[in-house]
């Protein structure tokens, strides 16, 4: 035991004492964050730009400038009736009526906002992605060097290259732009322009648009109900809800961190390889000491990422205890529970030990690097497909392709968990464990006999191709 | 019956169809220093690893202490592999506590001795240099060091003196000398023979997989005949004027550097010497130009097992 704890004590020193492995685990959540948060901020850098319709009349400019300035009146409203706090006293209701009665006025989205709400940062409404301008020309050839950014035009921003123009003809309406990717602003037009026509339908019909308004909000809401939820009504709320966002949030994190570690046994691997110190160091403990004392060795890596990682968190959540809304609180509660717990911890152990068998072996069979990669793609394939399977996770749950892949028993550790909020029979959970269970003294069992040969007997590459081709052909016998 | 520190018995491996040793026997003897000779590729290492149990033989049974290798008893054993290495983000001095260590030392006094090796060496000052910062020469210092730490019974040393400098190697025989003064047993490769020469109470030479000798140097020295090397001018021609001598007179290839003379090569009989050579010349009128007396090398003995091990053994040691 003692000379197990020797070589998971020098594996443990030889990482943590590393500058590549706290980049890594610093940098690892802030990637994240930023990969989360990047589409937000693209949307919320993107300056905005001009627009220009060219009419006869304004029926159309008008409804397309209404329809824009609705979603940032929206999410206004929506901040306005969410803060009474900052309201100094102002009830949300009253709140909301100054704001519509200074929008009646005149005043643009953002000057009501900042008049009702003083405090309140200008950042926390999205800005208007796109501005009318006035027509600089009159025809598609006059247009064509603004739109080409060969001139610019001048509107509320300043001077700026014309994004977009709209020439409204009495059979269509032509969208000329620059840029041929988003359809942002044409799927916009379009929404509009089914409007106006709908609208001219009713009027043609003699309907007064104000029935049809009153007819949908007489329409009975639909409401989400589950006899499984706690809320003796069966409504789901995001309490409900909350378990699968967590399973899928343990999942991620227990993919994260195996893959993140296991990379530095499969390094380490290949560097006692080809720095021949296999002879040196078989003479004083056997080989399964040595796997052991890496496996643990690594093992303590990863909970010391998740202690940091978690530790984080929770210093995080807690300081902003306040502010994080009671059913957020709820659902992050719920990953201290048993059902998530426990299978969280023995996948873990379990997933950590099939793959660290897996990698050790590989890395037995390498001088270098780019030899292991030869070896790795397949296995970076079969990694990739668990990630691919979170979302299938939250839109369809109960889907019998997660169930009959959570057997595939590369993938059964983070896909078990992903299945507890499916209310997963209690013998399932453990039968898949059980299988896990099995599976991972498979590997090690494998694991062994590769590393064996590789570190002792000095097996590559060509023997790896060697053992695949006859287990193919042994396959093929046998079919 | 005497417990040998460390035995091979009728051992044999193959590799798939090449027998990389076959039938190897030999044993180290109490305190002694016992020399491992052979051309590469000849089994040597492959031995080595059978003999500390890092590889299973096929057949035979290697022994240390009387028992099977394990790694109780393979603490008493330092092994310095042919293929070095060490961990090259450690330390020297962690370097050699750690294999220290796995020894079986305790913490402090593992450092302690790590310091008072390194410090004994010359490596002092690169204590807490990492292994990659090190120059090749000081990391292989620090490999030997590392066999050394813990004091064992049995050293085994593949090829210990490959990539030393003249200097480190003269360093390295002391250390080998001090370890033998302090009583331990040990077995080195090599193909250099002078170490061989200088160090050896016994030499266990292996050719082609096989074991061409075991025994002592004067017994090795006993296997070849003794040579005399007699230069004359180009002229003369000693064949003839030896015809009937009991020496058997062969001419030599005229190599760069004979400046004109040509050297003669006398294998003796048993029992004449060098000196019977010389008094026959001069009494024969032979005008002497040179005279080498032919020191028994064990070079030579190295030479002529391993080409008969070669012609005998080399085909069909590929299966």
């Amino acid at each position: 035991m003692d000379k197990i704890l020797l070589v998971a004590r020098r594996e443990y020193f030889a990482y943590v004492t590393a500058w590549g492995f706290w980049l890594g685990l610093l940098f690892t959540p802030l990637i994240l964050a930023l990969s989360a948060g990047l589409p937000m901020l693209i949307e919320k850098t993107q300056p905005a730009r001009y627009y220009t319709v060219i009419e006869p009349d304004t029926s159309f400019s008008d409804a397309l400038r209404s329809e824009l300035s609705e979603r940032q009146e929206r999410i206004a409203i929506e901040i306005l009736d969410a803060a009474p706090e900052a309201l100094g006293g102002l009830a949300p209701d009253d709140a909301v009526e100054q704001f519509e009665a200074r929008r009646a006025a005149g005043d643009t989205v953002e000057e009501a906002f900042s008049a009702v709400l003083p405090g309140a940062a200008r950042s926390a409404l999205p800005s208007q992605s796109f501005v009318e301008v006035p027509p600089p020309a009159r025809s598609l050839d006059g247009l064509r060097p603004y739109l080409q950014g060969e001139a610019l035009v001048s509107g509320q921003l300043g001077e700026r290259a014309l994004y977009g123009a709209f020439i409204v003809l009495e059979d269509r309406i032509e969208y000329w732009s620059e840029d041929v990717v988003s359809n942002d602003l044409s799927r916009t037009a379009r929404n509009v322009s089914e409007d106006l026509a709908r609208q001219a339908a009713f009027d043609a019909a003699g309907l007064d648009p104000q029935i049809i308004e009153i007819a949908i909000n007489n329409a009975r809401p639909v409401e989400s109900r589950s006899p499984s939820v706690a809320d003796a009504d069966g409504e789901i709320s995001f309490a409900d809800r909350a378990p699968f966002f967590v399973a899928l949030a343990l999942s991620f994190m227990l993919w994260l961190v195996i893959f993140s570690v296991v990379n530095y046994l499969l390094t380490g691997t290949i560097e006692e390889r080809s720095n021949k110190i296999f002879d040196t160091i078989l003479t004083s403990v056997s080989l399964p000491q040595l796997m052991t004392g890496k496996l643990l060795g690594v093992l303590g890596l990863s909970l010391t990422l998740i202690g940091v990682w978690g530790g984080a968190s929770g210093a995080f959540a807690l300081s902003a205890s306040s502010q994080i809304p009671p059913e957020v609180a709820q659902a992050l509660s719920q990953i201290l529970q048993p059902k998530f717990l426990i299978p969280f911890f023995l996948s873990f152990v379990l997933g950590y030990l099939m793959y660290g068998a897996m990698f050790l072996a590989l890395g037995s069979l390498c001088d270098t690097i780019q030899e292991a990669q030869a070896l790795l793609s397949p296995i970076f394939i079969m990694m990739m497909l668990p990630l691919l399977m979170l979302p299938v996770s939250i839109e369809s749950p109960d889907s019998p392709l997660l169930g009959i892949m959570s057997w595939i028993p590369l993938m059964t550790p983070f896909l078990l968990i992903l299945r507890i909020p499916t209310d997963l029979p209690l013998w399932m959970t453990l039968a898949q464990i059980v299988w896990m269970a099995g599976f991972t003294a498979l590997m090690i069992w494998a694991g062994t006999r590769v590393y064996r040969a590789g570190a002792v007997h000095g097996a590559g590459i060509s023997e790896a191709r060697e053992w695949a081709g006859k287990l193919v052909g042994l396959k093929s016998k046998k079919s | 019956m005497t417990v040998h520190p460390l035995a091979l018995e009728g051992v044999t491996k193959r590799f798939g169809a090449f027998d990389a040793v076959r039938d190897v026997s030999f044993h180290l003897g109490e305190g002694e220093i016992v020399g491992f000779l052979g051309p590469n590729g000849a089994g040597k290492s492959t031995s080595l690893r059978l003999a500390l149990g890092i590889m299973s033989p096929d057949q035979g049974h290697s022994r240390l202490y009387g028992g099977p290798p394990s790694l109780d008893n393979l603490r008493r054993v330092g092994f310095l592999p042919e293929e070095r290495g060490l961990y090259k983000r450690m330390t020297a001095r962690n370097v050699i506590s750690y294999f220290a260590r796995l020894k079986g030392m305790k913490g402090k006094p593992s450092l302690a001795r790590a310091d008072e090796l390194l410090d004994r060496f010359g490596l002092g000052e690169f204590r807490n240099a990492r292994i990659s910062k090190l120059s090749k020469g000081m990391a292989q210092k620090v490999q030997i060091l590392s066999t050394f730490a813990h004091e064992p019974d049995i050293l085994i040393l593949d090829e210990p003196f490959s990539g030393l400098d003249p200097v480190n190697q003269a360093d390295l025989e002391d250390l080998i000398r001090a370890e033998h003064q302090r009583g331990a047993t040990i077995l080195f490769s090599t193909h250099v023979m002078e170490h061989a020469e200088r160090l050896c109470d016994r030499i266990v030479l292996i050719a082609a997989g096989r074991k061409m000798f075991d025994g002592t140097l004067s017994e090795a020295y006993a296997t070849q005949d003794a040579k005399v090397k007699l230069a004359t001018s180009e002229t003369a021609d000693l064949e003839a004027l030896f015809a009937a001598s009991p020496f058997n007179v062969s001419r030599l290839p005229a190599e760069e550097g004979d400046h004109g003379r040509q050297w003669w090569e006398f294998v003796l009989p048993a029992g004449a010497s060098s000196q019977d050579v010389l008094k026959d010349a001069i009494s024969k009128g032979v005008e002497i130009e040179g005279f080498d007396p032919g020191e028994q090398r064990l070079r030579d003995v190295f030479v002529s097992l391993v080409n008969e091990a070669e012609q005998k053994y080399g085909a069909s040691r590929h299966g």
